[in-house]
């Protein structure tokens, strides 16, 4: 009996199992090479360099539940950065104080951020269009309106604020450690418990059945676009900390990397499938990953390569097990 | 369906076809109108230029997307091979062997891709997207983070050069449109991307050889990604590693807006001729217009939207 349970445990959890045995491995390695990993500059540096993946990933996570994809996130996060770097300071002055300029600085950020998934999610839901065409059109608007923002790299972003976000808290917590929990805790588990959270399985699962279950579809699939928005714009902010300027030009992989990182931690892209506890192992293993190569200086060259193999890898476990299974099967039909 | 269509005006109307053909005619006129020179042939074979690379890549695109896929690869797989080429053609001396070792190089990566989508069952969108993660690298690691090599003076002519006023990249365009074309239409290879489209499931118990048509599909797609990173080393006259880059998203957006259903099983490859056409009109206009980058990328974003709203609603839901 217990057997059975832990097999069909390990059975429909596989894929994120997967996720965090390489992630395992990842955060080892990066113990034995980091010098100061277990000082409290390790974690620091840790979480600096998964944060904006993280809060990618989960927000595009949300928007693979519901079978769809969304092209447009690293855009929005180019355009929100660009945004942020440059109203900052200009805010600062109008209202005369640091701390209030900042934090109205960020409530224009998620308002903003808001706004775009708004855009995508309406699109989407009372557009009737496929969400791919849909984030590839509205990922052309943002990056035009990075552009616009901010013809050239630049802007302003204080230094105390900077320094706060990708510093330490009571000596020994990251800063970017309790972002994460706080993105966790009081938007996703929140969003996820909601009558839409919940929708946006039924809907990733069979968007027909759950119509006709009565399920409020075109809420669910908004709210779901619009709370993607927000991550791209706590994301934004993240990055903005890190970078101290924004930047239209800047390599902009969130796109494909969230996508990569939620594949990997098990999100189907069929639907229905996926949750924040995967999701996170993808980004920490696409963002370590980086590190480590730069630890072991293996030439820049692999590390694509090298996070492309991953991630076929680790996809094609379902297919490995399959394969044994048919093969043990196969073994014991011919002994018979 | 879309044959018994044409019989009324009503529903002639109503077809995908006649609404890119209307879409491409009205462009046409907008942007001569505003621009009289425009309406000059050799400003059609200016628009045919351009369009023929993206028009060559898309052939793939569309392949995949009626397929039921989507490929994210586009960039460096045009790009590999276009690096491929130049770098061998200088190194060998022989421009067939650098188009060969370019086309070999992107059977294996097609291979790859279709291995990857039929036999793993990675989602198409995933996997081409990993794939696009290697074959940067091996850009990368092939070259050395030194570009090599120009094109060769038969593949600058066939870029470049003209013959009767017509320009032979769009020749070669028109000719590799009309096989994809006959094969999607005539062969039972072609007829299995449709249903592998609809449903691969029906497809595969209807004795559809579900992963040896799927892997065909990828290799194909990627041999003419291949073809025009070869003719861009023609035109822009050496490689370049982000030369391909703006052709990753807006191959996928031709194709839709070419009247092929992105959840696949349904469209056509004169469709997306028709979707680079409007594409590059829409270019020219915004060129006529003369704004800014930023109002470029923002107003393309709107247009497109604007001609998905024209055609590619799905109905609504109902009890």
């Amino acid at each position: 009996m217990r057997n059975d349970r832990v097999r069909i445990f390990v059975g429909r959890h596989r894929n994120i199992l997967v996720a965090y045995g390489v992630m395992l491995v990842v955060v080892i390695l990066f113990a034995f090479n980091q010098a100061d990993f277990f000082t409290r500059y390790g974690p620091q540096s840790i979480f600096n360099q998964i944060i904006t993946l993280c809060i990618a990933t989960l927000g595009q996570t949300l928007i693979i539940l519901t079978a769809g994809i969304d092209l447009s996130i690293g855009n929005q996060i180019i355009f929100l950065n660009c945004v942020m770097a440059t109203i900052m300071q200009p805010i600062i002055d109008l209202v005369g104080n640091d701390g209030l300029g900042i934090v109205l600085t960020l409530a224009v950020i998620l308002a903003a951020g808001a706004l775009c998934g708004l855009l995508n999610g309406v699109l989407v839901a009372y557009g009737r269009l496929q969400p791919i065409v849909v984030t590839l059109a509205t990922s052309s608007i943002y990056i035009g309106l990075a552009r616009y923002v901010r013809p050239e790299p630049g802007g302003e972003v204080k230094s105390e604020f900077a320094r706060l976000m990708t510093g330490r808290v009571l000596e020994y917590i990251p800063m970017a450690a309790i972002v994460l929990l706080l993105v966790i805790v009081l938007v996703w588990i929140p969003f996820r418990n909601s009558r839409s959270g919940q929708a946006l399985y039924a809907i990733g699962g069979n968007e027909t059945a759950a119509y006709l279950s009565g399920i409020k579809i075109n809420r669910a699939k908004i709210s779901a676009y619009l709370v993607a928005g927000v991550c791209s714009a706590l994301c934004a902010i993240m990055l903005t900390a890190q970078t101290r300027s924004g930047d239209p030009t800047a390599a902009n992989n969130f796109t494909n990397n969230s996508i990569a990182a939620a594949a990997l931690g098990g999100a189907s892209l069929a639907g229905g499938t996926g949750s924040y506890f995967g999701s996170i192992a993808g980004a920490v293993i696409l963002s370590l990953i980086v590190g480590l190569l730069v630890f072991w200086q293996v030439s820049s060259y692999y590390q694509n390569l090298i996070q492309g193999l991953i991630l076929v890898l680790a996809l094609s476990v379902n297919f490995i097990v399959h394969f044994v299974k048919k093969r043990q099967a196969a073994a014991r039909a011919a002994a018979k | 369906m879309e044959l018994r269509k044409t019989r009324t005006v009503k529903g002639l109307v109503s077809t995908s076809g006649f609404r890119v053909v209307v879409m491409i005619v009205l462009l046409y006129l907008v942007s001569g109108v505003m621009m009289p020179t425009y309406f000059a042939p050799s400003h059609i074979m200016q628009v045919l230029v351009l369009a023929c690379f993206l028009g060559i890549i898309c052939i793939g695109q569309t392949f995949i997307v009626i397929s039921g896929g989507a490929d994210l690869s586009v960039a460096y797989s045009v790009t590999l091979s276009a690096c491929i080429f130049a770098q061998l053609t200088k190194e060998s001396g022989s421009g067939i062997l650098g188009f060969l070792a370019a086309i070999g190089v992107a059977i294996l990566f097609g291979a790859f891709k279709g291995f990857g989508v039929a036999v793993l069952g990675i989602p198409s969108m995933v996997m081409t997207l990993a794939t696009n993660a290697i074959l940067m690298s091996t850009t990368y690691l092939y070259t050395g983070g030194v570009l090599k090599g120009n094109a060769t003076d038969f593949v600058t002519t066939l870029a470049k050069g003209s013959i009767f006023g017509i320009r032979w990249c769009v020749i070669v365009w028109v000719v590799l449109g009309v096989i994809a074309i006959f094969i999607l239409r005539k062969t039972t290879f072609g007829r299995s991307v449709y249903a592998i489209g609809s449903n691969a499931q029906v497809a595969r118990l209807s004795g559809i050889n579900v992963v040896g048509v799927t892997i065909g599909i990828y290799i194909y797609a990627t041999v003419m990604m291949a073809i025009a990173g070869v003719l861009l080393v023609g035109y822009l006259g050496y490689p370049n590693y982000t030369m391909a880059d703006g052709y990753q998203l807006i191959s996928i957006a031709a194709v839709v807006i070419g009247g092929t259903s992105i959840l696949g099983g349904k469209g056509s490859y004169l469709g997306t001729m028709g979707g680079v056409v409007i594409i590059y009109l829409i270019q020219s206009i915004l060129t006529i217009l003369n704004i800014a980058d930023a109002g470029k990328d923002i107003v393309n974003g709107l247009v497109i939207l604007a001609i998905l709203f024209a055609y590619d609603r799905s109905a609504k839901m109902r009890v």
